[in-house]
C-alpha cells in the first residue's frame, strides 16, 4: 500500500522511511511542505492509503492541510496520522477535528509506530474493500432498477396485507392508470377489471399464499384508461415471505388474431359440415328395392370430406343400375367432382337411358363410361376417379358392367363362393386413351355382389396394420349366406372394430346388392 | 418427399424418393410441372426406385407430368416402381399409359 511522509526535517523524513521501509512497506513518498504533497495530489498523482504528517511546519502546517484533504470528497477517505512533539491536549483535540484518525508522538518508539501505521492500513483496505463492495451492489440496484423500468411488461408485488409494495413503470404503460390505482391489490381491481368473474378469479388468486415458488398464469380482461376492453396475461409466482409477484402482458392484439383465427376455422369446418352432409344425403336411401332385388351400404366418411360417392336406381321398367366412385384425393375439390358425376350419373338423364325415338333403352355401361371420359378429362379438374358401373336385367338377373380401375367387386353365391369380376380397365380422365372393356355374368337367386371402394381395405388400426382384402374376405366368408344387409352391417362392424379409435384415412364405401328373384 | 435430376442427353431424370402423398405433392408438383415443360431434353422419365409410398394424388401427379410432355411434343415414362405401386398402376390399368419400365434409364 502506498504511503506519504510530510515533514519539514528531512532528517526526521529519512529516518522514518527508512525504518517503514525496513518493516516492508516498499511504496513511499516524502515531502517536505503539506503544499508540495497536496500539490502531488492535484496533479493526479496516485491517491496513498496512509499520510503520516507533522502537526507543525512552516507554511500550510498539518492540520490546515488535513482539513483540506477531508473537505475534498475524491480525498476524504485518505486517512491521516498526524505527528506531533507537543502533547498538549488542544493540538491533539484540534488534530482530530481536523479530521486526523490518529496520532504519533515525536520521537516515535519504533514498535508503537509500525502497530499504528499496520492497524490505519489494514482499516483502510477494509474500508476500501466495502466501498468497493457498495460501489458493486448500487452499481447491481441500478441495473435491476433499469430493468425493472424499461421492461415492457407490468411488475408489481402485492404484500400479504394486500397492498402493492412495488409497481413497475410498465404498469402504467398497461393499464395507463394514476399511481393512486394501486394503493390496494383491491382498489386496483375494482378500476382495471370491470369484468365480474375476472375480478373474483383475481381476488381468489391474489388472497390466499400457496407454498412459495408456486407460479401459474391466466388470461384476464381489463379496462384501460380509456374503458376500452383488453386482454392481459398474468402470471403469478409466490415468494418465500408471502409476497406475490405480478408480471402483467398485454396480449390483447395476440388474443384478437386468436379469435379471429378460430372464427374463420370454425366456419371452414361449417362449410366442410355441411359439404359432408349434401354428400351423404345424396346416397340412395337404404334396403329400398322390388321384390328381385335388395341392397344394403354403408358410408363411412374421413375427416376431412372425401371423394367417395354410389348410388342405386331403377333404369326403365326392367333394370336396376348401379355405381360406385372413388375421385382422387380427397377435400372439398374431390368432393365437388363427385357431386359432379352423380348429376351426369343421374338416372334421368340421357348419359344412362336412351328414350329417343320412343324407346326406353339401357345404355351399355362401356358408352357411359366413355361419355365420362369425355366429360371429366383430368385436365378439367387435375382430377381423375374409378368408378364401377353396372346395369342388371331383373327379369333374367344378367348383368352388363364397366370398371375404370375400381377395386374388383366381388360375387358371392350363398354356398360361399367369391369371384372378383375380371374385366377392368384404366382409370376415368385419360381422355380416350383406352376403351372400356365390358364384362358380362348372370347373377342366380341367392347371389350377392358387393362393390367397396379401396378405403375398406386399406383401413389403418392405430399401429398402421391394414384391414386388407384378407379381412374383407373373411367377413365375406362367414356372411355368406346371410342377408345382404347383415354382410354390409358385419363389413362395418368388423373393419370398425379393427380400426379402434384410427379415424378414416378416407372415405370407406361398402354397397352390397342381393338378387331374390326373376322379376315376374 | 423429396427429389432429385439427373441428364442425359436424352432424358431428364427425376428422381423422386420417400412417399408420394397429398400434402407432399401440393409442395412439389409447381417444380416437377416447370422442370418437365422446361427441360431441352426429348425424354423425361419419372423414377420411383426410392419411393415407397404413393396415393392417388402421386398417381395425379404423374398424369400431369404426362400430359405437359404430350404438349411439347415429348416422351414421358415411369421407371422402377416398387411391387405395391406397379400393383396399383396395374389395378388402375395405368402401366402402358406411362410406359413403365424397370431401368433407370431408357435405351
Amino acid at each position: 500500500m502506498r504511503l506519504c511522509l510530510v515533514d519539514d526535517s528531512e532528517t526526521f523524513l529519512t529516518y522514518l522511511e527508512s525504518l517503514l521501509r525496513a518493516a516492508g512497506h516498499a511504496d513511499i513518498t516524502t515531502w517536505d511542505t503539506a503544499e508540495a504533497f497536496l500539490g502531488s495530489l492535484d496533479r493526479g498523482c496516485p491517491l496513498p492509503d496512509l499520510v503520516l504528517m507533522d502537526l507543525i511546519m512552516p507554511g500550510m502546517g498539518g492540520l490546515a492541510a488535513t482539513r483540506r484533504i477531508k473537505a475534498d470528497p475524491a480525498l476524504a477517505d485518505v486517512p491521516v496520522i498526524m505527528l506531533t512533539v507537543s502533547d498538549d491536549d488542544g493540538n491533539l483535540a484540534a488534530a482530530f477535528e481536523a479530521g486526523a484518525m490518529d496520532f504519533i508522538r515525536k520521537p516515535p518508539r519504533r514498535l508503537e509506530l509500525l502497530s499504528r501505521v499496520d492497524s490505519a492500513l489494514r482499516l483502510k483496505q477494509a474500508i476500501d474493500e466495502r466501498k468497493a463492495r457498495e460501489r458493486e451492489i448500487k452499481a447491481e440496484k441500478e441495473y435491476i432498477a433499469a430493468i425493472l423500468e424499461y421492461s415492457h411488461d407490468g411488475i408489481a408485488v402485492v404484500g400479504p396485507d394486500g397492498r402493492f409494495t412495488f409497481v413497475s413503470p410498465g404498469m402504467e404503460r398497461v393499464f395507463g392508470l394514476p399511481a393512486d390505482t394501486y394503493a390496494t391489490a383491491d382498489r386496483w381491481l375494482d378500476v382495471a377489471f370491470p369484468d365480474a368473474d375476472a375480478r373474483r378469479d383475481l381476488h381468489e388468486s391474489l388472497s390466499p399464499r400457496p407454498a412459495p415458488g408456486h407460479v401459474w398464469q391466466r388470461l384476464y380482461p381489463f379496462a384501460d384508461k380509456n374503458g376500452q376492453r383488453r386482454a392481459c396475461q398474468i402470471h403469478f409466482s409466490t415468494m418465500p415471505h408471502g409476497d406475490l409477484i405480478l408480471n402483467i402482458q398485454d396480449v390483447t392484439l395476440f388474443e384478437k388474431q386468436k379469435e379471429d383465427l378460430l372464427k374463420k376455422h370454425s366456419r371452414h369446418q361449417k362449410d366442410l359440415d355441411a359439404a359432408a352432409e349434401i354428400q351423404q344425403s345424396l346416397l340412395p336411401r337404404r334396403f329400398s328395392m322390388s321384390d328381385s332385388l335388395k341392397f344394403a351400404w354403408e358410408f363411412m366418411p374421413c375427416e376431412d370430406i372425401g371423394g367417395d360417392i354410389f348410388n342405386v336406381f331403377p333404369l326403365g321398367p326392367n333394370h336396376v343400375g348401379l355405381y360406385m366412385l372413388d375421385v382422387s384425393g380427397h377435400g372439398v375439390a374431390s368432393s365437388l367432382v363427385a357431386h359432379s358425376v352423380y348429376n351426369f350419373m343421374h338416372y334421368q338423364r340421357s348419359t344412362l337411358v336412351d328414350r329417343s325415338e320412343g324407346r326406353i333403352e339401357v345404355v351399355a355401361p362401356e358408352v357411359v363410361l366413355a361419355r365420362l371420359d369425355d366429360e371429366f378429362p383430368f385436365a378439367k379438374f387435375s382430377k381423375f376417379f374409378t368408378i364401377f358401373y353396372m346395369a342388371l336385367d331383373l327379369r333374367t338377373g344378367t348383368a352388363r358392367y364397366c370398371n375404370a380401375g375400381h377395386p374388383a367387386p366381388l360375387c358371392i353365391t350363398p354356398a360361399g363362393g367369391i369371384t372378383p369380376l375380371p374385366t377392368r380397365g384404366t382409370i376415368i380422365g385419360l381422355s380416350g386413351f383406352a376403351p372400356f372393356p365390358a364384362g358380362e355374368l348372370t347373377l342366380a337367386p341367392g347371389d350377392k355382389l358387393l362393390v367397396v371402394s379401396d378405403g375398406l381395405a386399406d383401413s389403418c388400426d392405430a399401429g398402421g396394420g391394414c384391414f386388407g382384402e384378407a379381412g374383407v374376405r373373411a367377413v365375406i366368408a362367414r356372411h355368406a349366406a346371410a342377408p345382404v344387409a347383415d354382410l354390409v352391417a358385419a363389413l362395418r362392424r368388423v373393419s370398425r372394430e379393427f380400426c379402434r379409435d384410427a379415424p378414416p384415412r378416407d372415405d370407406v364405401s361398402v354397397l352390397g346388392v342381393e338378387f331374390l328373384r326373376p322379376k315376374a | 418427399m423429396q427429389f432429385s435430376q439427373k441428364e442425359t442427353d436424352q432424358a431428364l431424370i427425376l428422381q423422386m424418393t420417400g412417399e408420394i402423398v397429398m400434402d407432399g405433392v401440393a409442395e412439389i408438383k409447381a417444380d416437377l410441372e416447370r422442370l418437365a415443360g422446361e427441360s431441352p431434353q426429348p425424354a423425361l422419365v419419372v423414377d420411383l426406385a426410392g419411393v415407397t409410398f404413393m396415393d392417388s394424388s402421386g398417381v395425379g401427379l404423374l398424369i400431369g407430368l404426362r400430359r405437359i410432355c404430350l404438349e411439347r411434343g415429348k416422351a414421358m415414362s415411369v421407371g422402377n416402381p416398387s411391387p405395391s405401386i406397379k400393383k396399383l398402376l396395374d389395378m388402375l390399368r395405368l402401366t402402358d399409359f406411362f410406359a413403365v419400365h424397370t431401368t433407370a434409364a431408357p435405351a
